[in-house]
């Protein structure tokens, strides 16, 4: 038995003779190609001249979008020392896009992200296909800013609350994508002390929600009625925000639209223990504590919040942050009430020594670019 | 309940075939499973001989692909399992043995196992050096080291700080 192995592993196969790994097994190669991506992917293009050839003609990062690895969103965000961005999925990925050198993210949709150069120059980004769409000059910058759908579609908005905005005044600030000017309005924002909050506005059921600072009373933008009273609806104080008893200081605040509901991530307390996820309740007015997410997650930051259906068990119940524990991600689980690596072996119950990315943002590669 | 289960493995007579490796060894396999591959079933249909010779591929890669074939004939299997023995099947197997797996299932036309081999090697091949693939795929270079460097200047974004691989 012994020799007749060794004859086994002496003998020249045939199948690796007749068919050479660096000519045309190109169907296999693709195959193993779509899952392999960034420095592997280049690796893979190194390795002879026939293997460049199978790589496709596409765009500098063509995840696949079937892959399992890219039905999760990354979080990218700049590496402020050089001009270097970095693209977070379970791994670093370092990007050079030299047409965003000192652009900062205001917002992050369906896989585009909304930049600004300096004050006035605003425009649409997306990693993934590296188009670039400008948006005319505005006057004023953002304070905070938000759109409403993939901009290459007809009926994509654009809708801020401007720098200039006082606590008695708002300024906004609005256009729709193919428009040549912005459209700027004034209204009055009542008696009564008002901060906004530095969450970008929520786009949901055709009207746009502008928190304040602690997330008790909005304000509300309605683009399609034409008189002030409104199209701009004040809302008042609600005093009962939720049942949850540990109402301190919100210390950080997310809004997300889910399906045709507002969800609100709090997190409270100065060591950020204590997070809950509210809906909010049109009709009381006032947010209702969630249990559980169901079969989502939430990604958030400050730069946009959204939640995702979670194909992968595992993932659902769960907030991914836009926040590092050295290199590795941070999620926290609504089952378990603690932080943990999105890889690895770590739990603990406060955010002390993590590292926030504030000027991230998470982006999923969408359908229609790829 | 009287029905009776067809299926049942005392019940059916099943057909079998005989399919030979490029070393001569003989498998006897169930046409059930024989027919998982697109490639043996066209044969089948094409010939009445039940022997089929297959003049690339090694015993040892025959026997792995059949052992997989009947896993998924096995009608007393839930898809669970399957699964689950498909997870089995490619984990800790050498790179060597997944390349000609790979071959053999492409050969075979068994696509579901061929996407998980070489999903497998996907995996095995991330955060390796290039040179690593070069060896492990029999490639010799033939970029010019300045072609080389070229590519490498272009894709400079894609070398992060990740320790390589090269085992």
């Amino acid at each position: 038995m012994a020799g007749n192995w060794l004859a086994f592993l002496n003998q020249p196969r045939s199948i690796e003779t007749e068919r050479s790994w660096s000519e045309y097994l190109g169907e296999i190669l693709s195959l193993i190609l779509s899952k392999l991506f960034f420095k592997d992917r280049n690796n893979f293009k190194l390795a002879c001249k026939s293997w460049n050839s199978v790589i496709p003609n596409t765009p500098l990062l063509p995840p696949a979008i079937a892959s399992p690895y890219f039905d999760s969103p990354c979080l990218i965000f700049s590496q402020r020392s050089s001009d270097c961005w970095k693209l977070f999925h379970n791994h670093y990925y370092y990007l050079e896009f030299p047409e965003l050198k000192d652009a900062e993210i205001h917002f992050s949709k369906d896989g585009w992200l909304l930049m600004s150069r300096d004050k006035s120059n605003l425009f649409f980004f997306s990693p993934f296909t590296k188009e670039k769409l400008q948006l005319p000059p505005i006057t004023d910058s953002f304070y905070s800013v938000c759109f409403t759908s993939t901009p290459t579609s007809p009926d994509c908005s654009v809708f801020g609350i401007l720098g200039k905005s006082t606590r008695g005044r708002v300024n906004l600030g609005h256009i729709k994508i193919g428009d040549e000017e912005w459209e700027l309005e004034t209204f009055d924002n009542g008696a009564h002390y008002f901060r906004f909050s530095e969450c970008p506005p929520v786009f949901c059921n055709g009207v746009y929600y502008c928190f304040d600072f602690n997330s008790r009373n909005f304000r509300v933008f309605d683009p399609r009625k034409d008189d002030d009273e409104h199209r701009w609806i004040t809302c008042g104080e609600c005093l009962e925000t939720s049942e949850d008893e540990d109402n301190g200081i919100k210390y950080e605040s997310y809004f997300a639209e889910v399906e045709g509901d507002i969800w609100g991530v709090f997190v409270t307390n100065d060591d950020r223990r204590f997070i809950s996820v509210e809906k909010w309740n049109f009709a009381k007015m006032c947010w209702k504590k969630m249990d559980d997410l169901g079969d989502k997650c939430l990604y958030v930051s400050p730069s946009g919040s959204f939640a995702e259906t979670c194909g992968v068990s595992g993932m659902a119940n769960k907030i991914y942050f836009s926040k590092f524990q050295g290199k590795s991600g941070i999620m926290y689980s609504l089952t378990t009430r603690m932080y943990h690596l999105v890889e690895g072996n770590f739990a603990r119950k406060n955010a002390f020594g993590l590292t926030e990315m504030v000027h991230g943002a998470w982006i999923k590669p969408t359908l229609d670019k790829m | 309940m009287v029905t009776t289960d067809e299926k049942g493995p005392l019940t059916a007579k099943k057909k079998s075939v005989i399919i030979r490796s490029c070393d001569g060894d003989e498998f006897l396999v169930s046409e059930s499973a024989a027919v998982l591959s697109t490639s043996l079933k066209k044969i089948l249909e094409e010939k009445e001989d039940r022997l089929i010779h297959l003049s690339d591929i090694d015993n040892k890669t025959l026997a792995m692909v059949i052992a997989y074939l009947s896993t998924h004939a096995d009608d007393g299997l839930s898809d669970d399992l399957k699964r689950s023995f498909d997870q089995e099947f490619v984990s800790g197997k050498e790179f060597d043995v997944l390349k000609y797996l790979v071959l053999a299932t492409d050969t075979l036309q068994v696509t579901c196992l061929c996407y998980t081999v070489a999903k497998k090697m996907a995996d095995i091949m991330k955060n390796k050096l290039v040179e690593w693939v070069r060896r492990e795929f029999d490639i010799q270079n033939d970029y010019t080291p300045e072609a080389e460097a070229e590519i490498r200047r272009l894709d400079a974004w894609a070398w992060d700080d990740r320790q390589l691989e090269d085992d």
